[in-house]
């Protein structure tokens, strides 16, 4: 199995969330949603996915309810809470911002810092 | 947002464990269904993408406990919230219905903070009298005051004690670790015209020593500086004073304040709230001999029988009060036996040694003030269950009109466990409110009882402290469910049908029932509270109509402070003659006397011999004690004089000497005989001349209003004993005492101006703290009666106007069926009085059962005074008839056409 990248829990909950930023999804949909987006590049289990479904279900930020799928089989959706789409929009502000002065420091032209 | 009443229906099945774990396993099946589903649309076989879903998967096991554990804490988290959430709506839904109905709401609330503002100041009372031990002093429990029981068989007890006892304890008592001398006195600081009487106390050094206490600054006194006449003229501030009157300033120690006449310097500070084993503020301690001259401190520390300190002591650790009090009563008595005391006054000191504890229980428990305290403390437990009563009332009424309203919601299927929960929330609500605007009533209405209480100990005392704060919420939540609670479950017996039938009206069977059971309870405990006033106003009646051999109301006692070691004790004399020659020429003075002793205050022994007689005869009360007054004593202080004459003018130092005695002294000493003209020797030694007897005088008291009555007699000055001199001045006046004492002070100063500071008091106020506890059992009866009989007649008014209103329809049939207009306010008045009747009954019972638990607190009264019972039955009567009048016109003036019209 090809190893990716390691994902912590708190960025994988913001990727759940941003997949479930415009409609209901079931854990397979989700799990679908993020391997075409990142080719399987990071290193996650599925299981992990609906560990952070779990999670933000505690923490309010995600609701889940049974549903059926357009194969008429049964499945749990979930969908983002008012307070997750929030939580969501802060903290992919807050990537941006880190991910912009961290790639700024490591890839911007070496100024002279010595004499200000 | 799914709404939580959604979410618990899909989330059903997630309750239970099993429910979980079934819930969780379906997820995993329905994912691995799905999973495979997709990958197989991807181009895998089936057994292709069945194992690369395991695999994507991860460790099956691990993943499924993995997540189970976060679903637990995920359902109980959700569960918390949901509750959470239904509360707030509840509570939303409750304040807006209260909103609704405001006049219910502030009655409500009001009746609640009546109650239990009551309550919590009381609750704060009895926690600084009887709970909160003495500030920074050291385990109170080994710390004891010093008293002596006197007589053989009266149960007085002597609080006073003289130098000698506090040597015999001090020097031989081994059980003591320290033992200490004090006295409260009055100071006056501060120079001329911004001369200031402060409450001060004179100690010796090891009063701080026994107590524990550290100063806060500076040093208290050394041993040095206390235990010789004149003592050091060294000064340690009360933290209160010091913060007041100068700034908390650190500098001010090792400078000097004016005291009286001398300079005293400031060696410390004690810490903030120490005010010895008392509640009232202390402004500042001095050594115990700094105002006393060497011949004076000698003469007193032989003077066995000179009752003027009051003694504390420390117990060593591991001595027993057994043992310190054998050891203790020991110690006085072989000095006693030492000092070469006459047999009299031998016998009289023969006695055991009390020791009380400084724990709040022990040194204020058995006061007669504390146990009133707590009486009342328990009785506004009544005024509480009263208020109680009257909110489930009013509760119950309102649950009556919302009838309809809970039947229509049990028929749509909110559950009845959840409306119990709203109608029991109201209650809290109400009760939460009430219990916020108890606090106002502690600090604003309590104000009042902590004086009346408390007294000096109330300027001391917060009104809300963090305990005062704890009992006020305990409480309310306490009553909030009680009073919610009740009428919660009484509306849950509704009939859904018949109550959707009626619209709410009709028969009311068992709510009319509690209704009328709740005043029921209201009549009997105002009926207690009733009885218990009358009790204690008639206690209070009685001990002032003890003769007290004086007519205390219209005498002021003025003092002059001596605080000046230079001050001779022949220029006290000189003083209190010009002060007596001031006074007598003041508007508004009948008469003025000079004397030694004050009666409520101090009193001495003398030993008196009688010619042909080997002792005296004396009752339990010992003596005989002896007084040194002027000539017009008797008239200033409104003493009868039943034989012979009184002290005149020309009885002087060098005229022929005279005594007068009292009552008691003559039936005993001389029984059936006439005393005037026979003489007796008073004072020690041979060479005392024979007094004669040329006046009889009624009994008067030596120190409590309930005493044994004792043998007493008088002499002019410049007659008797050497050590008698003037200590006080007693001024007759036309008016009550208290209304000019204050302007008699201002005068009687600027009069003398060049004297050290005369301090004038009615003597009432001497007097006053002995009936203090009939007092305050009178007047906290009396108002917490009077805020019974306001609760229950607005309770009984509303009941009977909600049943008048209720039954319109049956008075009107009855009207129509011929029933007059006075029949009907008949039946209306009867259903009160029927109930007052019952209730009043029980609590007659109650009162008496009651009564002989309150019998102790009494005096004179019988706690079974057919009298005191009488007119609480009566004044109930009253009450009930006004409560109902109204309701019963109102009865009376139905209209029998409409009333069955709208039918």
């Amino acid at each position: 199995m090809a190893k990716g990248q390691p994902v912590s829990k708190g960025t994988l909950d913001i990727i759940v969330l941003r997949a479930l930023a415009w409609s209901p999804m079931h854990g397979v949909e989700i799990i679908a949603w993020l391997e075409d987006r990142t080719g399987r590049r990071l290193d996650l289990d599925d299981s992990g996915v609906y560990q952070a479904l779990y999670r933000m279900e505690t923490r309010g930020l995600v609701s889940a309810e049974w549903g059926v799928t357009e194969n008429k089989r049964r499945a749990r959706y979930y969908r983002a809470t008012p307070s997750g789409a929030a939580y969501l929009r802060t903290e992919t502000r807050k990537w941006v911002r880190y991910a912009e002065t961290v790639t700024e420091l490591l890839t911007g032209p070496r100024t002279a810092g010595g004499d200000a | 947002m799914i709404r939580p009443g959604v979410r618990r229906f899909f989330s059903l099945a997630l309750r239970t464990r099993r429910g979980r774990e079934q819930d969780v396993h379906d997820e995993i099946a329905s994912h691995f269904e799905l999973r495979i589903e997709q990958l197989m649309r991807g181009g895998l076989s089936y057994d292709a993408a069945r194992a690369l879903a395991q695999e994507r998967f991860g460790p099956l096991d691990r993943s499924k406990e993995q997540l189970l554990d976060t679903a637990t804490r995920r359902e109980a988290r959700m569960q918390w919230n949901e509750q959470l959430d239904s509360v707030r709506q509840d509570a939303g839904f409750a304040v807006r219905q209260l909103r609704r109905s405001p006049g219910f709401a502030i009655t409500t609330i009001l009746t609640l903070a009546l109650g239990i503002g009551a309550n919590a100041t009381m609750f704060g009372i009895v926690d600084r009298l009887l709970l909160e031990p003495p500030a920074h002093v050291t385990d109170p429990a080994r710390v004891a005051t010093v008293s002596v029981e006197m007589g053989t068989t009266a149960k007085h007890t002597q609080e006073r004690l003289s130098l000698p006892i506090y040597y015999d304890l001090l020097n031989t008592a081994a059980a003591f670790s320290d033992v200490s001398a004090y006295n409260p006195a009055t100071l006056s600081i501060g120079d001329g015209q911004t001369a200031q009487l402060i409450p001060a106390v004179a100690a010796t050094a090891s009063y701080f020593r026994a107590l524990g206490v550290a100063p806060l600054a500076g040093r208290f006194f050394t041993d040095d500086e206390t235990d010789q006449a004149p003592g050091a003229h060294v000064i340690v501030l009360g933290y209160q004073y010091w913060q007041r009157r100068m700034g908390g300033a650190t500098n001010v120690i090792g400078s000097t304040v004016p005291v009286g006449d001398d300079r005293y310097r400031v060696i410390g500070i004690a810490p903030a709230g120490f005010t010895g084993l008392g509640l009232s503020e202390v402004a500042a301690w001095v050594p115990l001999t700094a105002s006393m001259t060497a011949p004076a401190y000698a003469s007193q520390r032989h003077k066995r029988t000179y009752f003027s300190l009051s003694i504390l002591a420390r117990l060593r650790a591991g001595v027993s009060y057994e043992a310190a009090i054998a050891q203790g009563s020991a110690a006085m008595q072989s000095g006693a036996l030492l000092d070469e005391l006459s047999p009299e006054e031998a016998r009289q000191l023969n006695q055991r040694l009390i020791l009380t504890s400084a724990l709040p229980r022990d040194a204020r428990g058995s006061r007669a003030d504390s146990k009133v305290a707590m009486l009342v403390a328990a009785v506004s437990l009544l005024v509480l269950i009263i208020a109680c009563a009257n909110v489930a009332n009013l509760q119950l009424a309102r649950a009556l009109t919302r009838r309809r309203e809970v039947a229509i919601r049990l028929a749509l299927g909110v559950s009845r466990s959840r409306l119990v929960r709203q109608l029991a929330l109201d209650g809290l609500i109400l009760s939460l409110a009430g219990g916020a605007a108890a606090l106002l009533v502690v600090v604003w209405g309590g104000q009042f009882v902590r004086r009346l209480l408390l007294g000096g100990a109330a300027s001391t005392t917060v009104p809300v402290s963090w305990r005062v704060l704890a009992f006020t919420g305990v409480a309310a939540v306490l009553v909030g469910i009680v009073t919610g609670l009740a009428p919660a479950l009484q509306s849950m017996r509704t009939d859904l049908a018949h109550a959707l039938r009626t619209g709410g009206r009709g028969t009311h069977g068992s709510f009319s029932r509690t209704r009328f059971m709740l005043i029921g309870v209201q009549a009997a405990l105002t009926v207690v509270l009733l009885v218990g006033t009358v009790l204690f106003v008639r206690s209070l009646r009685r001990i002032e109509s003890v003769p007290l051999g004086m007519d205390s109301s219209h005498v002021l006692s003025a003092r002059i402070n001596r605080a000046s070691l230079s001050y001779t004790n022949v220029q006290l004399a000189r003083d209190y003659d010009r002060l007596e020659e001031a006074a007598s020429t003041l508007p508004d003075v009948q008469a003025v006397s000079r004397a030694m002793m004050t009666p409520f205050s101090s009193s001495t022994a003398v030993q008196v011999s009688l010619p042909g007689r080997d002792s005296v005869p004396l009752t339990r009360d010992g003596g005989p004690y002896y007084n040194a007054v002027g000539p017009n004593f008797f008239r200033t202080m409104g003493t009868r004089v039943i034989r012979g004459r009184s002290f005149t003018a020309s009885d002087r130092a060098g005229s022929s000497p005279v005594l007068i005695v009292n009552e008691t002294l003559a039936n005993l000493w001389w029984p059936n005989e006439n005393p005037i003209g026979k003489c007796a020797r008073v004072g020690e030694g041979d060479s005392v001349p024979c007094a004669q007897i040329v006046g009889v005088v009624e009994d008067t008291r030596r120190h409590a209003i309930i005493e044994e009555p004792s043998v007493m007699l008088f002499t002019p000055f410049g007659q008797g004993p050497a050590f008698a001199q003037p200590y006080v001045l007693f001024i007759r006046t036309r008016r009550p005492a208290a209304d000019v004492a204050s302007v008699m002070g201002t005068r009687l100063r600027a009069a003398a101006a060049s004297m050290p500071f005369v301090s004038v008091t009615p003597l009432d106020n001497l007097i006053a703290p002995q009936m203090q506890s009939w007092k305050l059992g009178a007047m906290m009866f009396g108002l917490f009666a009077a805020l019974a009989i306001v609760l229950a007649s607005v309770g009984l008014y509303g009941v009977m106007a909600y049943d008048v209103a209720q039954r319109t329809s049956e008075l009107g049939v009855r009207m129509a069926l011929g029933a007059q207009a006075a029949d009907v306010r008949r039946l209306v008045l009867f259903r009160g009085l029927r109930i007052a009747t019952l209730g009043g009954g029980v609590g007659l019972v109650l009162a008496f059962v009651a009564g002989a638990r309150v019998a102790p607190l009494l005096f004179r009264t019988s706690p079974h005074d057919p009298a005191a019972f009488a007119l609480a039955a009566a004044v109930l009567a009253a009450v009930t008839m006004a409560a109902t009048l109204v309701p019963a016109l109102r009865a009376s003036r139905v209209d029998p056409n409409s009333s069955l019209r709208a039918e």
